[in-house]
């Protein structure tokens, strides 16, 4: 009885005003869930990298999203939904030259999508509290950097035209932005005890 | 390292030969809006006609970590403007540097000191602009489309309009009620308005994770038509249900005729994107053409994914508009069903062994969620009140109970990051066992331990005698060579695996006395002696093992 009537107030919740009942602190769960499924996508989508890109990939040197310094002031929900927005446009430009696998593309799209619904779920409820997060303008510098570092990768896909090689290269980068998403939600999963 | 602040101000540098009397500008501004740059800065004598102004800037970046500034360039759009304010969008060029600027006032050849000088981050204080609105009113429902606030422009600054979300305020016109808010995708059919009336919205983007929310559209108003119940109903009261997994979706039968529905979905993400997605709505396999008012959409939605799904009705050549668009978040919608239990009991404790819902259909919910269990257990005789225990593993023991009790339980799984409680498996009820142990448990216990042991300490007997003969039999022979080959060879005959860096010589002496007899009775060429001796050794080894026992 107890759990029907919870259920029925949360879905009651999340029809209304998009308010799932999902637990924010406990996001990280999900959160490391989900980033596995999509790296699990991203390997399915196509084979092995390819013998004659291998070329063009040593001429791409992008600076190692690892490496990037993020402050550890700022809260991790961020850097990852930004991460996740960048992958997901990323992922939205010319593929038809890729000739990847299209189901897998779509379960991987569909999949980052739901990830990033969830967490702007918590973030927009963070944001109605007004919650404010140490050291804001190290939050700003985070975005410049992460948005920096994504803008290298559009533009060589676009001096590239979308090509088959530049796909590729751009697939053995991403799994990087996983490596750096679950450093992140290991840190959420800090913040939120 | 890039500096931690994005707008500030640094000390004025005197610059420039001919200043006077003018003074400088003060409160120097920017304000941003998409890619519209604002200089803007206040001048105390204003009423002065003759004076103007002109601005630099200089760009800092990153370039391999290192940062570099560039020298300070004239701004084309604010040199010898007559106003307090210009717009200096054309030099802005990369967005995600920094920048410096600075203004003078100018009078003739009388130039004022540069003012103070302005550092900021275009994309960090940049407002996002009001967002594009188109409406729709047909059959009785709204449909609006948005369009990013940058749409058709060569230069963006919110590149990534995907990360946009949009709130809508609406409300009805001619009502005082208060305006609802609701976030919208960029393409969105707002259900169940009424019908024939006038409805007012405005638009906003905001980008969540940057905190900016940006400014209202104008106020856009539009009519209802009357709902399209002129051909055939469309199908109502669609909802969807799901248990471990499996997804049923249902509508109301509300049709005379002979009417059938074609069910179809639409992957979540292709409402965020820019394109049109009218005709990206799939069929579900065995969801067309069919009679019966629900369908089994299982097979066709993955777990991490949003669908959105909606129904159809046709009765021969009229088919009715499509049914208001249902979510599917396949987590948040699903059910947890009962978990497997199996439960035993003993004197003061229950053993219940659990199996994840849905694992008997080959689809385990532990596949899904983060479950733990919750165990609710109490006594069946009385009215006590119900204990719970709450565990994440399969296995629960509950202990410190009565003996000889009758207690029931139920278990159900849980995910605490969806917080969602699943449904209360069957109750279990089990007694547990007697404590007082009766004689005849004692008397076989006694049995079984006492035969235990015989078994046990004849087995440690015939093991030392057998080990003990072994060794005998290696190291200490009772077989011995004749004395003379001892003394004169040398050689160990005595032990066939002893080394030879024994002390032959030491040996040979002590035997020698005692083996002197036989040495004469036997043959040198023959070793039957040695056999012989061999059955003695036996029997003293014999006697010799049996003082080892004793020892023992």
């Amino acid at each position: 009885m107890i759990s029907r009537s919870l259920l029925q107030f949360c879905l009651v919740l999340h029809f209304s005003s998009e308010i799932s009942c999902l637990d924010c602190n406990r996001l990280h769960v999900l959160q490391t869930r989900m980033n596995s499924e999509s790296l699990e996508h991203l390997e399915k989508m196509g084979g092995n990298f390819p013998f004659q890109c291998l070329n063009e990939g040593i001429a791409f040197k992008p600076t190692d999203i690892l490496k990037l310094q993020l402050s550890h002031q700022e809260n991790a929900k961020v850097a990852i939904q930004q991460i996740l927005q960048e992958l997901f446009h990323i992922f939205n430009n010319n593929l038809t030259q890729a000739a990847w696998n299209g189901t897998s593309i779509k379960e991987f799209q569909n999949g980052l999508h739901q990830q990033i619904e969830k967490l702007e779920m918590c973030l927009s409820a963070e944001m109605e509290k007004e919650v404010t997060y140490p050291g804001n303008e190290n939050l700003l510098l985070t975005s410049l950097k992460l948005k920096r570092f994504f803008q290298t990768i559009e533009d060589f896909l676009k001096e590239k035209q979308y090509s088959r090689c530049a796909w590729e290269i751009i697939r053995v980068e991403i799994p990087r932005c996983f490596l750096m998403l679950n450093k992140l939600t290991k840190r959420l999963e800090n913040e939120d005890g | 390292m890039a500096l931690p602040e994005l707008l500030l101000l640094l000390a004025a540098t005197p610059l420039g030969a001919g200043q006077m009397n003018l003074t400088s500008p003060q409160n120097v501004q920017v304000d941003v809006v998409n890619t519209n740059f604002t200089l803007q800065w206040s001048w105390d004598s204003e009423s002065d006609f003759n004076v103007t102004f002109s601005a630099q800037y200089q760009r800092r970046f990153e370039d391999y970590e290192e940062e570099e500034t560039t020298d300070w360039k004239e701004i084309s759009g604010c040199q010898n403007v007559t106003v307090t304010e210009c717009d200096f969008s054309s030099a802005m060029t990369s967005y995600l540097d920094f920048y410096n600027v600075r203004i003078r006032a100018e009078k003739g050849e009388e130039k004022s000191l540069w003012s103070t000088t302005l550092s900021f981050s275009p994309y960090s204080i940049a407002k996002i602009g009001p967002p594009g609105v188109q409406l729709e009113s047909i059959d009785g429902v709204v449909k609006i489309n948005i369009s990013p606030p940058e749409e058709n422009q060569n230069r963006k600054i919110w590149t990534n309009d995907i990360s946009f979300t949009y709130n809508a305020m609406f409300w009805e016109n001619s009502s005082n009620a208060e305006p609802k808010s609701k976030t919208i995708n960029r393409r969105e059919t707002i259900y169940d308005l009424k019908p024939e009336t006038t409805y007012c919205l405005k638009v906003q983007a905001r980008i969540t994770s940057e905190r900016k929310v940006g400014s209202f559209s104008p106020v856009y108003c539009i009519k209802t038509t009357d709902q399209a119940w002129n051909v055939l109903p469309y199908p109502v009261n669609v909802e969807v249900h799901a248990l471990n997994m499996k997804f049923l979706l249902s509508w109301d039968n509300q049709y005379d005729q002979n009417v059938s529905f074609t069910v179809q979905y639409l992957s979540g993400y292709l409402k965020s994107l820019p394109e049109d997605y009218s005709d990206k709505w799939s069929t579900i396999s065995g969801c067309e053409n069919i009679t019966t008012t629900q369908c089994d959409f299982s097979s066709d939605i993955e777990a991490s994914g949003i669908y959105f799904l909606r129904v159809q009705a046709m009765n021969g050549y009229n088919k009715s508009r499509w049914s208001n668009e249902i979510k599917v978040d396949p987590c948040v919608v699903n059910e947890i069903g009962p978990p497997g239990i199996t439960v035993s009991s003993s004197e003061d404790s229950l053993r219940i062994q659990l199996t994840p819902p849905g694992e008997s259909e080959n689809k385990s919910m532990s596949g899904f969620y983060d479950l733990s269990y919750r165990v609710l257990y109490w006594k069946n005789s009385s009215d006590t009140e119900e204990k719970i225990k709450e565990e994440e593993r399969l296995l629960f023991t509950i202990s410190d109970l009565t003996p000889l009790v009758l207690y029931c339980l139920k278990v159900q799984a849980f995910s605490p990051a969806y917080k969602k409680d699943g449904h209360f498996s069957d109750v279990a009820c089990i007694k547990t066992l007697d404590d007082k142990t009766s004689p005849w448990t004692i008397l076989k216990t006694f049995v079984i331990a006492m035969i235990g042991f015989f078994c046990f300490a004849s087995f440690l007997i015939f093991g030392i005698y057998y080990i003990s003969r072994r060794i005998r039999y290696a190291f200490f022979p009772s077989c011995k060579p004749p004395s003379n080959i001892e003394c004169l060879g040398g050689q160990p005959f005595n032990s066939p695996y002893l080394s030879t860096s024994e002390e032959p010589t030491e040996n040979c002496c002590i035997i020698e006395s005692i083996v002197i007899e036989e040495t004469n009775q036997t043959d040198f060429k023959d070793y039957k002696p040695s056999k012989q001796s061999t059955r003695d050794s036996g029997n003293y080894s014999n006697d010799d093992d049996t003082s080892g026992t004793k020892v023992l």
